[in-house]
């Protein structure tokens, strides 16, 4: 019945199954999380952050959890978004030496009251929450919601999301959010209580009154990248 | 200090944040499964697909795991895919009912001996398999079933196809079909034998595990593909 089909030898196998993800992807891995509530601690769960990060190096992708309990995984940043992340941190950082807090930059690990476990780009810690804090652990994440919180859109980021995930840092306890635009060249400052403030290809960014006397040099710092990329 | 900027009204928020997945994406969750080890047992691991096809229903995907604890995310097939998947489990069943069996739908989640769950496109149990578990059919269980079927689709990749029927078969299928309907081709899967490529076959047949049943793939999958894909 069956015809005699002809028999080859043998199956090259090209290992080419890598690919890399256009966007961040979200999965719901609620029916997870409720699998092990009472079961493991918020602490074990902290600790399977740290663990995907290891067995998923090199992968090109990072995770986060949002309190919805979406596992987030988002394409690691480009060149152009690195050094601009790491501006954001180096200029944060320098203003913490002369004054106060802590400032930490995109390799924190974070988790919010609301449960969700993030790695916001810059973020800093005031004095107050440093003391409240128990001093900070390889593997263990902040676990106040930092009083300043600064998000960098990447080529790979769409808005919403994005929004959405400043408006929970607002939520959280943030005292000053800012989520820089490279693209269009905007910064959306975010403040407990008031509408988000749009600004238009802003040279600079204020922390008042929360970081008094930062100001960030945006259009210089990150907007003129990506002119100089071409991004 | 700061330049007193343009401020504008609202946040236009358009909700453009869907986007198809081409290809499976693979996240290795051992740290998950290492941390439930002992707490949960398989059939709430098992609850876990179920539920996550629940909660991640219209997301176009579908998930399994391998027994490596990589969580695999598939893009859901088109509808060139969904014909072929058809036509196979179409026949295979016309099949089983005469002689036995169960065939089992492309949406099962099987949890195969090594740990994986995994979703093939055909399966059959054997009678055998069946008389195993008892005169009441258990709604979950640990088997891999005799004959496994996987139809590639336009987002899969050769590679962790082959693996995954190789997979099948060490967890003791005994008999395996990756079905290329680009390629026009057939890997046929048997224990301790080489796979036999088959080129562009008009049929395949499935002695002796399935005696008697013989799929005329180039008419139900190879011929559509060529009408609808062009």
């Amino acid at each position: 019945m069956a015809t005699a089909p002809t028999i080859k030898d043998s199956v090259t196998v090209a290992e080419n199954d890598e690919f890399l993800l256009p966007h961040p992807l979200s999965i719901n891995i609620r029916p997870i999380l409720e699998s092990v509530a009472g079961k493991l601690t918020e602490e074990e769960i902290d600790q399977w952050f740290v663990g995907l990060d290891k067995v998923n190096e090199e992968r090109g992708f990072c995770l986060e959890l949002t309190a919805e309990g979406e596992l987030v995984i988002s394409p690691m940043v480009n060149r152009a978004g690195l050094t601009a992340e790491s501006r954001l941190f180096g200029t944060l950082f320098i203003w913490v030496e002369s004054n106060h807090g802590e400032a930490h930059g995109a390799n924190a690990n974070m988790r919010l009251p609301d449960g969700s476990r993030i790695h916001p780009d810059a973020l800093w810690l005031s004095p107050e929450q440093v003391d409240a804090q128990p001093p900070i652990a390889d593997d263990q994440p902040i676990t106040v919601c930092p009083a300043f919180v600064a998000e960098i859109r990447s080529g790979t980021d769409t808005l919403p999301p994005l929004l959405r995930k400043m408006e929970r840092y607002i939520a959280n306890g943030a005292q000053l959010g800012w989520l820089i635009d490279p693209y269009r060249r905007r910064v959306y400052v975010y403040r407990p209580g008031v509408e988000v403030e749009i600004l238009e290809d802003p040279e600079t960014v204020s922390g008042e009154p929360v970081l008094p006397g930062f100001v960030f040099e945006v259009r210089r710092r990150i907007f003129a990248l990506h002119d100089a990329t071409g991004g | 200090m700061a330049t007193a900027p343009a401020i504008n009204d609202t946040v236009a928020v358009a909700e453009d944040d869907e986007f198809a997945l081409s290809r499976p994406l693979s996240v290795n969750i051992r740290p998950i499964l290492a941390s439930v080890a002992g707490k949960l047992t398989d059939d709430e691991i098992d609850q876990w697909f179920v539920g996550l096809a629940r909660a991640n229903e219209g997301r176009g995907f579908y998930l399994e795991l391998t027994a490596e604890g990589e969580l695999v995310i598939n893009p859901m097939v088109n509808l060139h895919g969904s014909i072929a998947e058809a036509e196979g489990i179409g026949s295979l069943l016309m099949w089983s009912r005469e002689h036995g069996g169960f065939t089992l739908s492309s949406r099962a989640i099987i949890r195969l001996p090594d740990g994986a769950r995994a979703e093939p496109d055909l399966s059959w149990l054997s009678p055998e398999q069946v008389a195993e578990f008892g005169p009441v059919l258990p709604r979950t269980v640990t088997v891999c079933p005799a004959f496994v079927g996987e139809i590639m689709s336009e987002t899969d990749r050769l590679p962790p196809l082959l693996r995954k029927m190789e997979r099948y078969m060490a967890n003791g299928a005994q008999l395996g079909w990756l079905i290329d309907p680009y390629r026009r081709r057939v890997y046929v899967y048997r224990p301790g034998v080489d796979v036999e490529v088959l080129e562009d076959p008009e049929s395949i047949g499935g002695d002796p595990v399935m005696a008697g049943f013989v799929f005329e793939v180039r008419q139900r999958i190879f011929s559509p593909y060529e009408t609808t894909a062009g």
